[in-house]
């Protein structure tokens, strides 16, 4: 019985993501190019910060900018610029062996704003996520250490393809 | 039993990296439109006088773009109603003395390389007063393939141990995890690859989609010319 309940939950929970209205209309989106992406970040700060955190923020903060940047270059492509403001609001970083096996993620959320050059917001995209996900149990915490993957490079891309889904989204 | 679980899990494993794979898109005119972005100067002495009467597409464009012929036509339109709009050079409907033009997408050349291909195309617009060719080059780089070594380990792993414990697959979190990995680190490699002006790293694997690459390119760059050279002409006298 809890079981069904979880999964209607679920399922209802897929229903409500799938279905956030794109908060800019198309036409307004058509008319626009992305001419600067700004990023300011609002996360909270672990209270002991790790060092693979420290990092892992110095490094995902170059790289997130360079792929959003990358991810709209050459749409939308309109003749209103507007500048992307990444407001990043949780960022989570773990270490080989507490993703894989205990859990726990490596996590950027962000809210964008798009603002036109007079200072109107156009519209904002909340929640987009940028994920590395690391779920191989033991075998994949050993190779993980080991073949020390890209995990900011991985995250900032992944977000910039999310936040081009919900940009894309009717 | 065991055999038949491991099949499962790859089963599952390759129908889950599948169902991850978007669907092919249909062509957005966005990649061969020219946006404010280039900062090209705006329309003058042909400023609002403009209306695209026709259109023509050389067949080679949609075969080098992998489109039908009616969608080639219908997104080289689109991308060069908007990259004249973008800059001021269409006529509003209520324009009296609006200038018909033609526009012609000419055959394209394209050459091939170890790292992808190089495409030229050239776009001809005309009507009464006016007759300017553009042309562009676009080089498309062929994407990069990664993380064999991450998929192969995956598959390895997870045989090995489903056959030495005697039990279905326990790995298969670990397999799945590997090839989606494999498949973001690509992704993420080739995303970051340096690209000049004038070049572009192609969607898809393979030489039909670099080709498809190098020849959408190849448009815009071709609209970025013909803009340069619509600024430069003289006015058209009044209808």
């Amino acid at each position: 019985m809890f079981r069904k309940i979880l999964a209607a939950l679920a399922l209802t929970a897929l229903t409500a993501c799938a279905s956030t209205p794109n908060p800019i209309a198309a036409p307004a989106r058509q008319a626009m190019f992305v001419k600067d992406v700004a990023l300011a970040w609002d996360a909270p700060e672990p209270a002991e910060a790790k060092p693979e955190y420290l990092a892992g923020k110095q490094e995902l903060q170059e790289r997130l900018e360079k792929a959003v940047e990358e991810a709209f270059r050459l749409s939308p492509a309109g003749s209103e610029p507007v500048v992307f403001q990444i407001d990043i609001k949780r960022y989570s970083r773990v270490g080989a062996a507490m993703g894989n096996l205990i859990g726990g993620s490596n996590m950027v959320v962000a809210d964008v704003k798009v603002v036109r050059p007079d200072g109107q917001v156009a519209g904002v995209y909340q929640d987009v996520t940028g994920v590395f996900a690391s779920n191989g149990g033991i075998i994949g915490a050993v190779v993980q250490a080991a073949s020390k993957p890209e995990i900011e490079g991985i995250m900032a891309n992944s977000f910039a393809q999310n936040l081009r889904a919900r940009f894309d989204a009717k | 039993m065991r055999v038949l679980l491991l099949v499962g899990a790859l089963g599952m494993a390759a129908g889950a990296a599948h169902a991850a794979a978007p669907a092919t898109p249909a062509l957005n005119p966005d990649l061969m439109t020219v946006s404010g972005r280039l900062e090209l100067p705006r329309a003058e002495a042909l400023a609002g006088r403009l209306r695209i009467a026709a259109v023509r597409v050389a067949p080679t464009f949609a075969k080098q773009a992998r489109l039908k012929p009616e969608e080639a036509q219908a997104v080289v339109e689109a991308a060069a109603a908007r990259s004249l709009r973008n800059f001021g050079y269409l006529a509003g409907e209520a324009v009296q003395d609006a200038v018909p033009v033609t526009l012609e997408l000419l055959p394209a050349e394209a050459s091939f390389d170890a790292r992808g291909a190089t495409v030229t195309s050239r776009l001809r617009i005309y009507g009464a007063c006016l007759d300017q060719t553009g042309e562009g080059r676009f080089r498309a780089l062929a994407r990069e393939r990664s993380g064999g070594a991450r998929r192969a380990l995956g598959v390895a792993s997870s045989v090995a141990i489903s056959l030495a414990t005697g039990y279905g697959p326990p790995t298969d979190t670990f397999l799945v995890s590997q090839l989606e990995l494999a498949s973001a680190d690509n992704r993420r490699r080739n995303a970051e690859r340096p690209v000049a002006e004038g070049e572009g790293v192609a969607e898809g694997f393979g030489e039909a989609a670099t080709l498809k690459a190098g020849a959408v390119g190849a448009v815009r760059m071709a609209l970025v010319d013909t803009l340069r050279r619509l600024h430069e002409a003289p006015a058209c006298p009044a209808a």
